[in-house]
């Protein structure tokens, strides 16, 4: 079987995103053909008739959905991804992705409040992880965010964060 | 009977809270007044305290912050009050310093929103799952104890344990280190597609120093993601293989 198909099967039964690499060794390809194929794949997919897409998601690949079709897929799904963040945890969060690393009490200053509880509930759902010691007095945890992270958000890596002015 | 329901704004922190206060008067960041906007606080938690609302510590430590800054504006300049605070939040201690925060906050609040876009369109978005059973990709933040569980792992070293015991014990200078024993798994699963039988990492005549260190080598090699661990069923085998 052609490079196409068989990288389309890979991206198809994956639940993980598979990086232009992880593919290239698996279909024993160089990852140049396969980053061309992935883009030819993913033009395909983008047309009208087609109800999946291709996306790009923390560094690979996979097949997902189209959002036009949520409504239908939820009909069959219910309940499936009812969950979503507190303000809370998506501030502290907005911080750790734009100021990572960072510690608690750096987190805190920006919030005025504690954070203790929401890191713990970013970190048992592997949003964040400690990413290392701060070289100050107590060592203090540095927090950063994961490749969980940027898969629940839909985004290809951290230069993709939304851009604003920042704060001067 | 229908029950009562009340909608309040949630505020996630005391600069939320200034950030409602400000918007609400239709005021600028830069133009706001210390005493205007300290009264307007003061009011806001009084409410909250009216209708029953516990009120978290930082919100009145705000409110002291407020009542500090508007109280130095009363004073005369040249009065320096002694301060001895051991607060862990940096303290505010000008208008402009406020205005900075309030600034800061803003821009992690929008960034907030600016995700809260993010998480409703990939919600929209369904990937398959066959339900956690791919081989080949392993999320690189977890640890893998393929098909293994912790405690199926623990029973197959207290068997070691148990079994050992019994034998007649030679006592060894003690010149066992994880690191050596940690090399010595290595070796052994090397050029082993199969894996290794876990058993077979133990040699018969290791005591239960011997034992325990290869055990902690072991864990120590599945925390480095050097080696993974799999079972074929339960009560299967555990075979210990090199992680490609």
């Amino acid at each position: 079987m052609e490079l196409k198909p068989l990288l389309e099967a890979l991206l198809f039964v994956t639940e993980e995103p598979l990086p232009p690499a992880k593919l290239a060794e698996l279909v024993g390809a160089e990852t140049k053909a396969v980053r061309q194929a992935l883009q030819e794949l993913q033009k395909e997919y983008a047309a009208a008739d087609r109800g999946l897409q291709v996306i790009e998601l923390a560094g690979g690949f996979q097949l997902a959905t189209k959002p036009e079709a949520a409504a239908v897929v939820e009909k069959l799904y219910t309940g499936e991804k009812s969950f979503t963040l507190s303000q809370a945890a998506l501030e502290t969060l907005a911080i750790i992705a734009y100021r990572q690393p960072v510690t608690r009490v750096e987190i805190e200053a920006v919030r005025g409040v504690k954070v203790d509880s929401v890191l713990e509930t970013l970190q048992k759902r592997r949003f964040i992880r400690v990413a290392g010691r701060k070289d100050a007095p107590g060592r203090p945890v540095l927090y950063g965010t994961t490749k969980e992270f940027l898969k629940y958000f839909g985004l290809k890596d951290l230069s993709e964060l939304p851009q604003l002015a920042p704060p001067k | 009977m229908v029950d009562l329901q009340v909608n309040l704004p949630v505020f996630s922190g005391p600069f939320a809270l200034l950030f409602h206060l400000i918007e609400k008067a239709e005021v600028d960041i830069y133009e706001i007044s210390v005493a205007e906007i300290t009264s307007q606080y003061l009011q806001a938690l009084r409410e909250m305290q009216e209708l029953n609302l516990e009120i978290a510590a930082e919100f009145l430590v705000m409110a002291a912050t407020l009542l500090k800054l508007k109280s130095k504006k009363l004073l005369p300049e040249t009065v320096e009050v002694a301060e001895t605070e051991e607060e862990e939040m940096p303290v505010i201690d000008s208008r402009e310093e406020l205005v900075q925060r309030l600034l800061e906050y803003r821009y992690f609040r929008d960034v907030a929103a600016e995700l809260r876009r993010c998480e409703a369109a990939q919600k929209r978005v369904y990937i398959r799952s066959l339900g956690g059973k791919a081989l080949l990709v392993n999320p690189d933040e977890e640890i893998t104890l393929a098909g293994v569980t912790l405690p199926a792992l623990l029973e197959a070293f207290q068997r070691l344990l148990t079994e050992r015991e019994r034998q007649p014990q030679e006592i060894a200078p003690d010149d066992l280190s994880v690191q050596d024993k940690m090399q010595a798994v290595l070796k052994a699963v090397r050029g082993k597609k199969d894996g290794v039988d876990f058993r077979e990492l133990f040699s018969p005549q290791a005591g239960i120093a011997e034992i325990i260190t290869t055990f902690i080598a072991l864990l120590e090699l599945i925390r480095l993601r050097k080696i993974v661990v799999w079972q074929s069923g339960p009560f299967g085998r555990l075979l210990v293989m090199r992680k490609s």
